[in-house]
């Protein structure tokens, strides 16, 4: 016998999500923190010898679907809406049922066959709230099973309810008196929705159209009812004085009230001492004074933590990867004679590809570490507080500043860690900004150029080149906020969860499964895309040259503009070479200035870089100890330039001018292709393009302005031109931008209702 | 006399009087569900450091926080 579905409402942070993992032991993300599932998922058990399948919807709080609602609540509306032959686990919590039986009170009015499910009656129990179930249970007409999710208790009770549910699916026998002002108006009006969905009760659904549900009143609409709709809820909403939405509200909050009066108990003595602690707590982290340098106190102890001690161990995966999947098959291909481009797709391709992907692990799983911690403890809602009111500047929420913190390290832990971020808008505007935050990386360049140009003001510089990175971050924000946010400005109604330590084992999983996602995702394009990069880099046997070197000679032309003359190709062939990483130009720069390709390479040996593997993280962590002290410098590769390449490259460039252009558009162009693969896994593929896209272009003209406004006085008409151009060039892009964005939108919004939901996981 | 909640300082308390008409249908949805409803009596808990969103105590413990400039859809008298 199949058995009908099950889906799982609740409010947000009230351990749905824990839940669905006992139940499938799936791995789902586990948060202290309201918005974990973004999408739905779902999963199945066997429980004596049937199977049963659930879905965990993203929580809510009304079951009221309106316009301008985020697209995770909508789901959760408009399954409940089309449903079947489905029921409901109600999961609440214990120590909020005041709150959380609002959504109860809704699901029953609908005459879902369903259960619920107390949760965290430990805590209530800790705080002294003494729960009459059998009471609840009585009330709402249908079975109530205390459990604590997170350990596993009530389990077997559960599942047994929920095979008593589904056997037989029975309608609630709560009794709701509707009030008095809408007795008439459900008669007359309920009626008309019999045929919406005869599997739910017409009246209620008469009720949410009163709400304002937005389904509800376009189906009237489509019978021809609104002008008749509109009217009779004008009359109504005289008679009660109140607008119907608040009205409707305080009947179901007073007959909660009425339930609970019999049901819950606290003693008064007790109720607050639990509270106090995080009460306590948050007199520091909240303080008026004290709460924004804890906040930078934590983002520094993040980024070190992430940052210098996962760097600890990136040299050593860097190294280790490099050895077994780049040196070893290069010297057993040579040993069986291949051909040289099949070696060098292979290693340089295939291998890097690898290679890559692990030297990221270290940095992402202390990140990923600590972000579940924060994430765990309570912290990250307070940071969402604390910088709430400074973010909503770019109509972003507090909690975006954590990941872009992180992009000043590395921009690839900073596109994951925007995961935090509920609303897809937000999410997509915090990823498109932090390409701008200058890793680390780009730090090795501008340490060269910087020593080689600008001797005396280096440090200026340097901070300069931040700086407009975070401008340049800030300015996309302001133009893709119009665009992206316009409307959807999602209203701040978050909660402060209470502190809690959470426990190592949950963390390590958490780091774990979000590394082997990175892995499986990302990993999937880096490598593809080093690939591509390779096969570049392969020599022209024609031309004894690389292909990408002779491109790189081509190109150079483009770049005119930004001050690299014609005879300074190495340059343009180092940003070439940026794009697999920023680390990367260095090594670049220095082999063509010094003019030594014909100069034989020295062999990577697999035995030589593996023992290089081990004494780095002998060096990297003696080297700790300075990174308190500055963690970007020690982070920052080590590679130089040789004194005489130093020479020539001053000689090509056309002084400090064309230098500092240069640097600009290093800082400002193509993220490397791991950021975009992120980018493209995390969001789609369109926006990794646009970010290419962006990034290359607004590096291209703010180098561009740059140049030409610097050196405005030696050829001043053809300065003005290219100035002109390029803001022409500019303004009629951000045009285009909002003009397809508009379009898509009104396509999107044609087609509200999800028709199908889609299946991301399978047990 | 009535304030908007905006005007309320930390540690003080309050009773929600009525809804001001407007504002986003769903934010207002949201406070509803959560126990926002005229006659609650409220206490201002926290107030973010740079003065911006608030935290709420809802008369029977919830939590809630909200912004000034849309929690001003809030009606409040002070009780204390």
């Amino acid at each position: 016998m199949t058995k009908p579905e099950l889906l799982l409402v609740g409010n947000p942070n009230c351990g749905k999500t824990t839940l669905f993992n006992l139940l499938t032991g799936l791995h789902q993300r586990v948060g202290n923190w309201a918005g974990v599932t973004v999408d739905n998922k779902r999963g199945a058990y066997i429980y004596e010898n049937d199977c049963y399948t659930i879905c965990d919807l993203p929580g809510c709080y009304s079951l009221v679907s309106l316009q301008q609602m985020a697209g995770d609540e909508k789901v959760t509306c408009c399954t409940l809406l089309q449903r079947q032959e489905e029921c409901v686990i109600n999961v609440v919590d214990a120590c909020n049922l005041n709150r959380d039986l609002y959504l109860t009170h809704q699901l029953l009015e609908l005459k879902i066959p369903m259960l619920v499910v107390v949760n965290c009656v430990d805590k209530a129990f800790e705080r002294g709230i003494h729960i009459d179930f059998k009471e609840l249970s009585q009330h709402l007409g249908c079975a109530v099973v205390p459990m604590v999710a997170k350990d596993g208790e009530g389990l077997d009770t559960l599942k047994h309810a929920i095979q008593v549910l589904t056997e037989l699916p029975k309608a609630p026998k709560a009794e709701l008196t509707p009030p008095d002002f809408i007795v008439q108006y459900i008669q007359l009006w309920g009626h008309l929705f019999t045929h919406f969905n005869p599997s739910l009760d017409s009246q209620a659904l008469a009720i949410r159209a009163l709400e304002g549900d937005k389904q509800c009143q376009q189906y009237l609409e489509q019978q021809g009812q609104k002008p008749r709709f509109i009217q009779t809820c004008e009359s109504l909403s005289q008679e009660t004085e109140q607008a119907l939405d608040v009205a409707l509200a305080m009947w179901r909050h007073h007959q909660i009230r009425q339930w609970l009066g019999t049901v819950v108990s606290i003693p008064e003595s007790k109720a607050a001492s639990k509270q106090t602690r995080s009460a306590l707590i948050d007199q520091f982290v909240l303080n008026r004074f004290l709460g924004i340098p804890i906040f930078f106190i934590v983002m520094y102890s993040m980024f070190f933590f992430a940052i210098s001690f996962g760097g600890v161990f990136q040299p050593f995966f860097e190294l280790m990867s490099q050895a077994v999947f780049m040196d070893a098959p290069r010297q057993a291909l040579t040993y069986f004679n291949t051909a040289p481009w099949m070696i060098d797709l292979l290693c340089d391709g295939l291998g890097k590809g690898i290679n890559v992907t692990c030297s990221f692990i270290p940095v992402l799983a202390g990140m990923y570490f600590f972000l579940s911690f924060l994430e765990g403890s309570g912290y990250l809602a307070r940071a969402a507080f604390v910088m709430d009111r400074f973010m909503r500047i770019l109509g972003l929420p507090g909690k975006s500043f954590v990941p872009m913190i992180i992009g000043f390290g590395c921009n690839v832990p900073a596109v994951m860690g925007a995961r935090t971020l509920e609303n897809r808008h937000e999410r997509i505007l915090t990823i498109m900004m932090t390409p701008f935050m200058s890793c680390s990386a780009r730090l090795a360049i501008y340490a060269v150029f910087v020593s080689a140009f600008f001797a005396e003001m280096g440090q200026n510089i340097i901070f300069a080149l931040y700086l407009v990175g975070v401008g340049i971050a800030v300015l996309t924000g302001f133009i893709l906020k119009g665009v992206l946010l316009e409307g959807t400005e999602s209203p701040f109604v978050m909660e402060l969860p209470a502190y809690q330590f959470p426990p190592v084992k949950g963390l390590v999983r958490q780091t774990k499964h979000r590394l082997k996602m990175f892995v499986k995702k990302a990993g999937s394009l880096i490598i593809p895309l080093c690939m591509v990069l390779a096969s570049l880099g392969l020599m022209n046997p024609e031309k004894n040259v690389s292909y990408l070197e002779s491109m790189g000679r081509k190109v150079s032309v483009v770049f005119q503009p930004i001050g690299i003359e014609k005879d300074n190709w190495p340059a343009a062939v180092g940003l070439l070479s940026g794009v697999m990483a920023k680390e990367v130009v260095v090594g670049t720069l220095n082999a063509l200035y010094s003019q030594q390709n014909d100069a034989p390479v020295k062999m990577p040996h697999f035995k030589e870089t593996m023992q290089e593997a081990f004494t780095s993280v002998k060096e990297r962590l003696f080297g700790l100890r300075e990174a308190i002290k500055n963690p970007l410098v020690a982070h920052a590769s080590d590679e130089d330039l040789a004194l005489g390449v130093m020479g020539t490259m001053v000689e090509r460039f056309q002084g400090p001018i064309a230098a500092f252009a240069y640097l600009l558009f290093v800082l400002l162009y193509f993220p490397c292709v791991s950021v975009i693969a992120s980018i493209a896994k995390e969001l789609s593929w369109r926006w990794g393009l646009f970010a290419m896209g962006w990034t290359t272009g607004l590096a291209y003209l703010v180098a561009m302005l740059f140049y030409q406004c610097a050196t405005l006085p030696a050829h001043p008409r053809q300065s003005l031109m290219w100035i002109l151009s390029g803001l022409i060039f500019f303004i009629g892009a951000v045009y285009f931008i909002r003009k397809t964005t508009l379009r898509m939108k009104q396509q999107r919004r044609r087609r509200a209702i999800p028709t199908q939901i889609l299946l991301t996981t399978d047990a | 006399m009535a304030n908007t909640l905006a005007e309320l300082r930390k540690g003080e308390k309050a009773r929600i009087v009525a809804f001001k008409p407007g504002g986003a249908p769903c934010y207002r949805q949201k406070l509803l569900a959560m126990g926002l409803v005229p006659g609650t009596s409220i206490v201002v808990n926290q107030i973010a450091p740079l003065g911006d969103p608030f935290e709420l105590s809802v008369h029977d413990g919830t939590r809630v926080s909200v912004r000034k400039k849309e929690g001003c859809i809030l009606l409040v008298e002070r009780t204390s």
